[in-house]
């Protein structure tokens, strides 16, 4: 370096030839006459602790943190749109089907003209199971509406929590318009649930059925009527028809829709469940239903099939119930807690054969115990006396033996691993969601005859 | 001797400087005890910290930042720590560290300043590399001066103003400074400079568009600034406006290991002021709150008088003999030097004047806080915050104004704050500025950086309210508004929608109305008319961004129904249950 | 010289001056006339030359002269891209529209590459290749919003094993580039895979000129990737979009724009018609393995995205459009969007997918 070594001559110089050089003077040197080793060994020191920091550092820089750059949560999907995404381009379509009228709010792909669903023949994805032409004599199709299962709730706010329970894969909804009388409009509400498996079809059926309504179970539908309401389960679908009123001709209205949509829809085989309870134990079809999770409030307690003992008039509640598993041990496990589960709601009333470990229940002096046969849990719940538990009990266990091959085949357990309750395995969350603003009517036009069953309200 | 040009004598001089360099000492020592010596030692941390400093300034960009601490330097530093401790009672994350700065303060003194402050090493060089001054008038200039208690008032006035909840350190605190300043002006410049083909070397690479900084020219005008006042005094910010050395040196002056005077070899040559950068005194009493510990002192000293000791013996009163009459002794050795004071002298300012500044502090609060701009009558709608930012009058408790997160944005729509959107009390706080960006739906660097919690720590399942925070939603930023008299297809009857194709969320927060309308000169056109739904909107701005009508957007964003304060919710409810249910 | 004269005159009062004097005096005035001489003579060449600059006319060497303002409005090169883009020739034997379905990527690739002739009839042996996906915003590869990563790493092998010399991949994205590219997974891809990956700066834009464009006659492009590039393959995904209906691989070229490129949604089928002007490319490969049906072109909910087990290689962009139009998003129903017909208007491809030469491979 040019600069290196020059020694200050003192004196020489004006001040101003320093400010010439552009380099500053003496930039190295110090007057110290003697030096330390000392020094060097805590410099030394010194280094050694800055090399430290760089590799810690060069450490650091290759362990990131891999929350950083964890894209799962951007994976995760929010709730899709409604079906149907509005076409851009106007060519090809008819230019009367301009939506400028519906401009204030509606949220997207809800309602839609059912003009453009008949016309471009695209029926299906938007009708669901709703057949074609179902507009006769004096009543018009209105709206059709069809939500996925996380919108559902904008159409039936929050009972869309029972459906989701049941495993709802879509709703379907249709408003028939019927002729003015004493200036009110009649119409029929259609709401057509899409359940995915016929056993959650029944199930969400007979949840929603009080107890004291006797149901008819023929030809592959499960149904009843209730003055100007009518419902049906058949297949994996479960659908409602309610009436504005209960005049003749709404009520005659609604039985015809009954009629269609029975014809219409594919009927499936009743669950295995039912060929236990129907063929073996001779109960009746209405009796029995499916529990699709969180039976008796057992939070375990999931894709069971039970039925009532007792006759529809008696004030016994006694049930029967039986779940399957994968192979025995499974059961044998599940068997016990459902034990546990019956032990923390009284005391021990004995053992019993084969033991079962009844249980008096502390508060309704019922009877209830559980045992595992094979790869099946089969328990008695609510029995008024042991004598008679323990009857019911072994009936059910001569009844899995007598099950035919076709039967055990069939009886599989369900494969959902996730519990269908709404949000992340929780209950379904009390309150309702905040309103889109400037809804369609939303509100069923009735709502169902009788309250929902004691038991379909907890069991969901 | 007829100097040759650089290029040629450069070959022939560094042989010769090598054995010159490797020569054993006059006093017979090694050539590495000075060569080695323990200021070489310091120049080296210096660089090695400055070094490290601009690398973790560099680092912070997207595809660089691994697990890097690019912060390190804020989480250092103990005025950070302790301001923001005093105004949150809290130690936030990785503030701890700035124990490893107090506690070598509390036994050595201000190493800090010497050794590691790469502002103090940005002076020093700057001071060094210019100055013209000879010997006589580097000893005059390194005096220990009255203005040098300034720091000591500011440092009260921003404690006091801190305690009230009021966070200004930021505004003069040297890290914070000086990564401001590299982040708003160096580090563009930077990457301007750069050609082509070492684009990959600049800091922000792979931007279509040079990233600017609102108010850059004014932070750049102080840099120089600070920095050229070091041609008057040398290290002129370090002694007279630092207030973390004012702070450290508060804390130094019990710190076990001193400078030294020997009063028997001390002739008073006052050679030791050459280049004291501290402007302590060595020559006498030594203040040891001034003194940075850079042992230029020792090194400039002839009569080897100075050592740097554990708790020297105060020897004031130990002399037996007069001074004046030459026969004074000290431990059996005669006293040379003149001037009897090694008492360290305490930071010099007078008991009054710490009440003033203390009382300035108290006044400041009100006056800074009161003046309309920080407030919840009359926030500035504009001036939109982070996504993770806390709630306002936490955040200006917070705020260190280091400007990190701008450093790391990878959109540059994080810019330091000017007086007219935050006041005193904002400058040079984060906010957004849709125009030169956009907030990106996945990206929460900002969050990952900040040192003291402004804009706290959240991970991308809670940015986009995914499980397990699916209940209070995503985080929002604002709502976007429609100006449908400037808007293309609401009032000039021309197709656009760039602002709804662009909207990240799912569903989109812009949906649109579809009206086939006959022109004004006859062509029929379909038009997408965008509306605005304000409960799924999370305010991100890019559809402001991406509007085509870019002098003044004909959809914008506001602060209003931002999810980090209840106080500037818009729709019904309050924010943490307005959820779309997902 | 005035002490001369005093003593001149001192010496002999009022006399003549003497000879010697009188040369003395000649000489001075030489000196001074000579300092005069090239004073007057830098002083005149400096004002030549200033009055050259300034007034001699604009066309003479190292005239500074503008009358009008004309030479001093900024003058940016324009570039432009060969004549006749990139496209080889049709060929009467071999297809024009190769169909893989399947789920192995690579073989899909190969296979519909090679129902087009193989890769052997685009690349040749030292080619400098760019390839061209969609990045356009930062979202894992998953939500379908972006080209495919695997099909990208298919397609680089399969170019590098024609022989390319050099294959670059590079995108202008919406959103900001170095996160886009990482998050899609297209940035890992090609590092992996070998090519060079070209993210825009601000210097690498220069404006290109494409005769006959209605709207892009004269544009900000994407150049640096372009210089000195042989063959341009595109590689985008099949997107929804609400505006232009669908995004396929012909608006895949929209992504080389810079400039003030949201302005052209105003006429969005005008633009996409230009842009099959703008670029012709050597092949483009419709990337179908995941189909974004709603909510495009951003998607952001995995419920957006099916999968489409199929990749079409075509030289003919409208046709693989039109083909995904019908097949893929499930729209044969609906008429095409207008942008089909305005690029088939300017003949650059054939919107009715039936009438081209078609290769339909099963891979499994």
């Amino acid at each position: 370096m040019a600069k290196q070594g020059e020694v200050a001559k003192q004196g020489e110089g004006k001040k101003g030839s320093d400010e010439e050089r552009i380099f500053v003077k003496d930039g190295f040197r110090s007057f110290r006459r003697t030096y330390k080793l000392s020094e060097v060994y805590w410099g030394a020191g010194t280094g050694a602790v800055l090399l430290g920091i760089v590799g810690w550092v060069t450490w650091k820089g290759a362990h990131p943190d891999p929350s950083l750059f964890d894209m799962s949560a951007a994976l995760e999907g929010g709730p899709p749109p409604g079906e149907g995404s509005p076409p851009g381009d106007l060519e090809g379509v008819d230019a009367s089907e301009r939506r400028a009228g519906q401009r204030m709010g509606a949220p997207r792909g809800s309602e839609e003209p059912a003009g453009k669903g008949a016309g471009t023949g695209e029926a299906s994805a938007e009708r669901g199971p709703l057949p074609p032409g179902l507009a006769a004599g004096a009543y018009r199709e209105g709206k059709i509406g069809s939500f996925s299962a996380d919108t559902m709730y904008v159409k039936i706010n929050g009972r869309a929590g029972y459906f989701q329970a049941f495993g709802a894969k879509s709703l379907h909804t249709l408003t028939l318009e019927g002729p003015e009388s004493d200036g009110a409009t009649s119409s029929v509400d259609i709401e057509a649930y899409d359940l995915a498996e016929s056993r959650n079809a029944i199930g969400a059926y007979n949840g929603e059925r009080a107890p004291s309504i006797q149901s008819t179970a023929e030809d592959g539908s499960t149904f009843h009527t209730d003055r100007n309401a009518a419902f049906l389960a058949r297949g994996r679908y479960y659908i409602r028809f309610i009436g504005s009123d209960e005049s003749p001709a709404v009520v005659a209205e609604v039985r015809r829709l009954l009629d269609v949509f029975r014809r219409s829809i594919a009927g499936e085989e009743l669950p295995w469940g039912f060929a236990f309870f129907v063929d073996q134990l001779k109960l009746p079809a209405s009796a029995v239903t499916y529990v699709k999770s969180n039976a008796f409030s057992f939070g375990f307690a999931r894709d069971v099939y039970k039925a009532q003992l007792s006759a529809a008039d008696s004030k016994d509640d006694m049930e029967a119930f039986i779940v399957a598993l994968a192979d025995a041990d499974a059961a044998a496990a599940m068997a016990a807690q459902y034990a546990d589960g019956f032990a923390s709601m009284g005391k021990p009333a004995g053992p019993g054969a084969r033991g079962v470990k009844w249980i008096e229940d502390e508060f309704l002096a019922t009877f209830s115990g559980a045992s595992a046969r094979e790869r099946w849990v089969i328990g008695v719940r609510g029995a008024p006396s042991l004598e008679r538990a323990k009857a019911e009990l072994d009936r059910l266990v001569q009844a899995i033996g007598a099950l035919p091959e076709a039967v055990r085949a069939r009886a599989v357990p369900s494969g959902d691993t996730e519990e269908a309750t709404g949000e992340y395995g929780a209950a379904p969350s009390a309150a309702p969601p905040v309103d889109l603003p400037n809804q369609p009517e939303d509100e069923p036009r009735a709502t169902p005859p009788g309250k929902p069953a004691e038991e379909g309200s907890d069991e969901y | 001797m007829k100097r040759l040009p650089v290029i040629q004598s450069v070959p022939r001089l560094i042989p010769k400087a090598i054995q010159e360099a490797t020569q054993p000492n006059r006093d017979g020592s090694p050539w590495y005890a000075r060569v080695l010596r323990i200021t070489t030692w310091r120049i080296v941390s210096q660089a090695a910290f400055f070094g490290l400093f601009m690398f973790l300034l560099w680092v912070s960009w997207f595809s660089r930042l691994g697990g890097y601490p690019a912060s390190l330097f804020l989480e250092l530093d103990p005025l950070v720590t302790f301001a923001t401790a005093l105004s949150t009672h809290t130690v936030y994350r990785w503030l701890w560290r700035a124990l490893w700065i107090l506690i070598p303060t509390l036994i050595l003194g201000r190493v800090f300043c010497g050794w590691i402050c790469p502002y103090g090493t940005l002076h020093q060089f700057m001071g060094w590399l210019f100055n013209v001054r000879r010997n006589k008038d580097n000893i005059d200039v390194n005096r220990y001066r009255p203005i040098f208690q300034f720091k000591y008032y500011l440092l009260t006035v921003f404690l006091v103003l801190s305690a009230f909840g009021a966070l200004q350190i930021g505004l003069l605190d040297p890290i914070c400074l000086l990564t401001r300043s590299v982040v708003t002006t160096i580090q563009p410049a930077w990457d301007a400079a750069l050609p082509a083909s070492l684009s990959s070397l600049a800091s922000s690479p792979g931007a279509p568009h040079p990233r600017v900084f609102s108010g850059a020219w004014f932070v750049g005008f102080l840099l120089i600034g600070l920095v050229g006042l070091n041609l008057v005094i040398p290290r002129f910010f370090c002694r007279v406006l630092c207030p973390l050395g004012a702070f450290l040196g508060t804390l130094s002056r019990f710190a076990l290991v001193r400078i030294d005077r020997d009063l028997t070899k001390c002739t008073d040559c006052n050679l030791c002021m050459r280049h004291c950068e501290g402007a302590s005194d060595p020559q006498e009493a030594l203040r040891k709150s001034e003194c940075f510990v850079c042992f230029n002192c020792i090194d400039d000293c002839p009569e080897d008088a100075l050592a740097f000791r554990v708790a020297p013996v105060p020897v004031h009163e130990k002399i037996i003999g007069s001074l004046k009459e030459g026969t004074a002794f000290l431990f059996g050795r005669r006293v040379i030097s003149q001037l009897p004071e090694t008492v360290i002298k305490p930071p010099d300012v007078p008991r009054r004047r710490w009440l003033f500044a203390g009382l300035a502090g108290v006044l400041a609060y009100p006056f800074l806080r009161y003046s309309k701009a920080v407030n919840a009558k009359s926030y500035s709608a504009k001036a939109i915050r982070p996504p993770g930012s806390v709630a306002e009058p936490e955040f200006l408790e917070r705020c260190i104004k280091c400007d990190q997160c701008i450093n790391v944005c990878p959109t540059n729509v994080l810019q330091p704050s000017t007086l007219a959107e935050g006041g005193l009390e904002g400058l040079w706080t984060p906010v957004m500025d849709f125009r030169t960006g956009f907030c990106q739906l996945n990206c929460t660097l900002c969050s990952e950086v900040c040192p003291t919690g402004a804009i706290q720590k959240i991970d991308l399942r809670k940015k986009l309210g995914k499980a397990p925070h699916a209940e209070a939603g995503p985080v929002r930023l604002g709502t976007a508004f429609f100006d449908r008299g400037r808007c293309l297809p609401w009032a000039m009857e021309t197709p656009c929608v760039v602002c709804e194709e662009v909207c990240p969320t799912s569903p989109k927060a812009i949906g649109t109305y579809e009206e086939e309308i006959t022109r004004w000169d006859g062509k029929k056109v379909l038009l997408n008319q965008p509306y605005m739904r304000p409960e799924l909107c999370i305010g991100c701005g890019i559809c402001e961004h991406e509007c085509p009508v870019q002098d003044q957007p004909a959809v914008y964003v506001t602060a209003i129904g931002e999810s980090r304060s209840k106080d500037r919710s818009l729709l019904l409810g309050a924010p943490e249950t307005q959820k779309v249910k997902s | 010289m005035s002490t001369e004269r005093q003593r001149g005159r001192r010496g002999r009062a009022e006399s003549e001056p003497t000879p010697q004097d009188i040369e003395r005096a000649h000489d001075h005035a030489r000196i001074e006339r000579r300092a005069l001489l090239k004073g007057a003579v830098g002083l005149g060449g400096a004002a030549a030359a200033a009055a050259y600059f300034s007034m001699a006319p604009p066309t003479w060497p190292l005239s500074l002269n503008d009358p009008d303002g004309e030479r001093g409005k900024p003058q940016a090169p324009i570039r432009r891209l060969p004549e006749g883009g990139f496209a080889v020739p049709e060929r009467a034997s071999v297809a024009d529209l190769g169909v893989a379905h399947g789920s192995d990527v690579k073989a899909m690739v190969r296979a519909a590459v090679g129902g087009i002739g193989g890769i052997e009839r685009f690349i040749e042996k030292g080619d400098v290749v760019v390839i061209k996906p969609n990045v356009a915003f930062e979202r894992p590869a998953a939500l379908g919003a972006t080209t495919n990563p695997e099909v990208l790493v298919a397609l680089i092998e399969l170019v590098r094993e024609a022989g390319a010399a050099e294959i670059r991949v590079a995108d202008n994205p919406i959103e900001s580039p170095e996160s886009c590219f990482a998050r899609s997974g297209i940035r890992g891809a090609t590092l992996s895979a070998g090519a060079q990956l070209y993210l825009p700066e601000p210097n690498q834009f220069e404006l290109l000129g494409t005769a006959g464009a209605t709207w892009i006659e004269r544009w900000p492009f994407f150049w640096r990737p372009f210089d000195g590039a042989t063959k341009v393959i595109g590689v985008s995904p099949i997107k929804d979009h609400n505006l232009c209906r669908a995004s396929m691989t012909t608006k895949n070229w929209y992504g080389l724009l810079g400039g003030r490129r949201n302005q052209f949604h105003q006429d969005i089928h005008g633009i996409i018609a230009d842009l099959a002007l703008m670029l012709r490319p050597t092949f483009v490969v419709l990337d179908a393995t995941r189909v974004l049906f709603r909510s495009g072109p951003t998607g952001g909910s995995l419920s957006d995205v099916k999968a489409g087990h199929t990749i079409v290689a075509s030289r003919d962009s409208l046709a693989a459009d039109a083909y995904g139009w019908d097949h893929l998003l499930e729209r044969s129903g609906e008429a095409l969007p207008a942008y089909f017909e305005k690029a088939a208007a300017r003949g650059l491809g054939q919107p009715d997918w039936r009438k081209v030469a078609l290769n339909e491979v099963n891979v499994g």
